[in-house]
């Protein structure tokens, strides 16, 4: 197993009190595996997968990267970002080598370049290369997120919503493009999304996850849909009704507010007891 | 309507800079007797206007001659509030402990006037080139600094993540990340404290009478030769507002590209 997320435990502490995001979150991904989580917005999806990125770090469980225990980001786990974040004052090529020139600090800028070059082009930028952020749309800017997470050719690419914020025409024809290059590049990939459909057209394997707050992760289903896949014949195919079938149950019967009867009381310690008037509201 | 536009921009400012040429001549030749007429004023201040780079004597030049050498002044002063004033905005922007030692003092030091710090710095440096630029330099630093570091502390939390995914090093993620990405603020700073610089010219060279526009002015209002002081005035407002709209121009350019 490349990844391993042992019951890790994450909770926010605001002005308001703390807040508990995450609880319990255990799950696997093994090496060349095309892992989704799929999960209400606002469920904490992001949070776990800055987690495993190193962003932020779990106040309970661990997290273990091809054995060892993680402590902050690494290059070999490259975050892609739901909002792309790109640096604005940078082409599409540049930003693309900042992140090359990481990876292989003591390589020439024309072997930087290069492959910077390469990764754009495969994302079929290649007539885009001087171009700025605020130069392209957002499809296009995605997929220079995308060209910079995969340069880096690390051991575990993280995908953080990263269809989300496209338009659905935009969102479909990514779909492919991500199906085409996987075919092609053959990643271990954890993907996050929202939308069930795309989870079953890419992963291997679908991790439902429950509302928050105090969200956990639901029973795995593997995908047994052969590749390259056709979301034109997927439709039909009754391992598809399967998968979809099982993972809107898990969806359907976690969604906001299933918990609330059992949200855990020792996250309010007797504030009702101290101030008896606010115990109304 | 575009003929409308033409005429709003371009005969309503004509419009009221002749009022004031109206008003003015109406003081003088009424309440201010010892103000010159905008004529008398046109017909002494023409030899420095037509020839602009003459030199006829140390503390009688041509306007540009004088304003080049208002402006070198400015430059030096200027720049030695970039160069500490820009790191200083920095070190603020970045680290809690530093703003916390030294906000407080700046915000007191902030509004002295460079008319307090002109002495100061003639007790330091004995000359007076080097307490003018000293007194250019403290008074127009601050600008520089508080909006350097309010660019850092603003630096989008995206950004930041991009620099820690990908392990820059502090330096790389200083000048890949937070100094482009704070660039449009510091900008901001950069042309409020040009603006001071060129605001404290005046006080500097009328203290040590060094030759520009400022010691010109002082010079002439000290031989009564009071046509000379609204024709330093007049050129120092026209300076000013140059130098303000060529900084704005490239504080759009800066900000364009980081839109």
């Amino acid at each position: 197993m490349i990844l391993q997320v042992n019951n890790i435990q994450k909770r926010f502490v605001t002005a308001s009190g703390a807040r508990e995001v995450l609880r319990d979150i255990a799950f696997e991904v093994a090496e060349g595996e095309f892992v989704c989580i799929v999960g209400y917005s606002g469920a904490g999806k992001t949070t776990l997968i800055n987690l495993v990125a190193g962003l932020l770090q779990p106040d309970a469980g661990e997290i273990l990267f091809e054995g060892r225990a993680t402590d902050g980001p690494s290059l070999e786990r490259s975050l892609i970002f739901q909002n792309y974040s790109l640096l604005p004052w940078l082409s599409a090529l540049a930003n693309v080598e900042l992140a090359v020139a990481q990876r292989i600090p003591d390589a020439r800028k024309s072997e930087v370049t290069e492959r910077a070059r390469r990764y754009l082009e495969m994302v079929k930028l290649g007539h885009a290369l001087d171009r700025r952020p605020a130069e392209l749309s957002g499809g296009m800017r995605q997929r220079v997120s995308l060209a910079r997470g995969l340069a880096m050719e690390p051991k575990l690419l993280l995908l953080d919503e990263p269809l989300g914020a496209l338009d659905a025409l935009t969102r479909a024809e990514l779909q492919e493009e991500l199906i085409r290059i996987q075919q092609q590049e053959r990643r271990t990939v954890l993907m996050i999304t929202n939308d069930v459909d795309e989870a079953i057209l890419l992963a291997d394997r679908i991790i439902p996850m429950s509302a928050g707050p105090g969200a956990t992760l639901g029973e795995p289903v593997t995908v047994r849909l052969r590749r390259p896949r056709d979301r034109r014949a997927l439709n039909f195919d009754p391992n598809y009704q399967h998968a979809r079938k099982q993972i809107l149950t898990y969806l359907l019967s976690h969604g906001p507010g299933h918990r609330t009867s059992t949200v855990r009381p020792a996250l309010q310690p007797l504030a009702f007891s101290l101030q008896p008037s606010q115990e109304v509201a | 309507m575009e003929r409308r536009i033409n005429l709003n921009t371009v005969f309503l400012p004509l419009l009221g800079f002749a009022l004031v040429l109206l008003l003015w001549q109406v003081s003088s030749k009424t309440w201010a007797p010892s103000l010159p007429t905008p004529a008398r004023t046109w017909e002494l201040s023409r030899p420095y206007i037509v020839e602009p780079l003459a030199k006829r004597g140390e503390m009688d030049q041509g306007i540009l001659r004088f304003t080049w050498n208002s402006l070198l002044l400015v430059a030096k002063g200027y720049s030695l509030a970039l160069l500490i004033g820009t790191p200083l905005g920095f070190f603020l922007g970045m680290s809690k402990v530093f703003t916390k030692l030294f906000d407080p003092l700046i915000q007191v030091l902030k509004p002295i006037s460079p008319l307090a710090w002109l002495p100061l710095g003639l007790v330091l440096f004995q000359k007076t080139t080097p307490s003018a630029i000293f007194t250019i330099a403290i008074c127009s630093i601050w600008p520089t600094v508080l909006n350097t570091a309010i660019g850092v502390r603003n630096v989008p939390q995206d950004y930041l993540n991009v620099g820690r995914v990908l392990k820059l090093s502090r330096l790389k993620m200083l000048y890949k990340i937070l100094l482009p990405a704070s660039l449009p603020y510091m900008f901001t700073g950069y042309r409020l404290s040009l603006g001071i610089s060129w605001l404290v010219i005046v006080a500097a060279e009328m203290l040590t009478g060094t030759p520009g526009v400022g010691g010109f002015l002082w010079q002439e209002y000290n031989s009564l030769i009071y046509e000379h002081i609204i024709l330093s005035i007049a050129t120092i407002g026209l300076i000013g507002f140059l130098l303000d709209r060529a900084m704005l121009a490239a504080e759009k350019r800066v900000g364009a590209i980081l839109a």
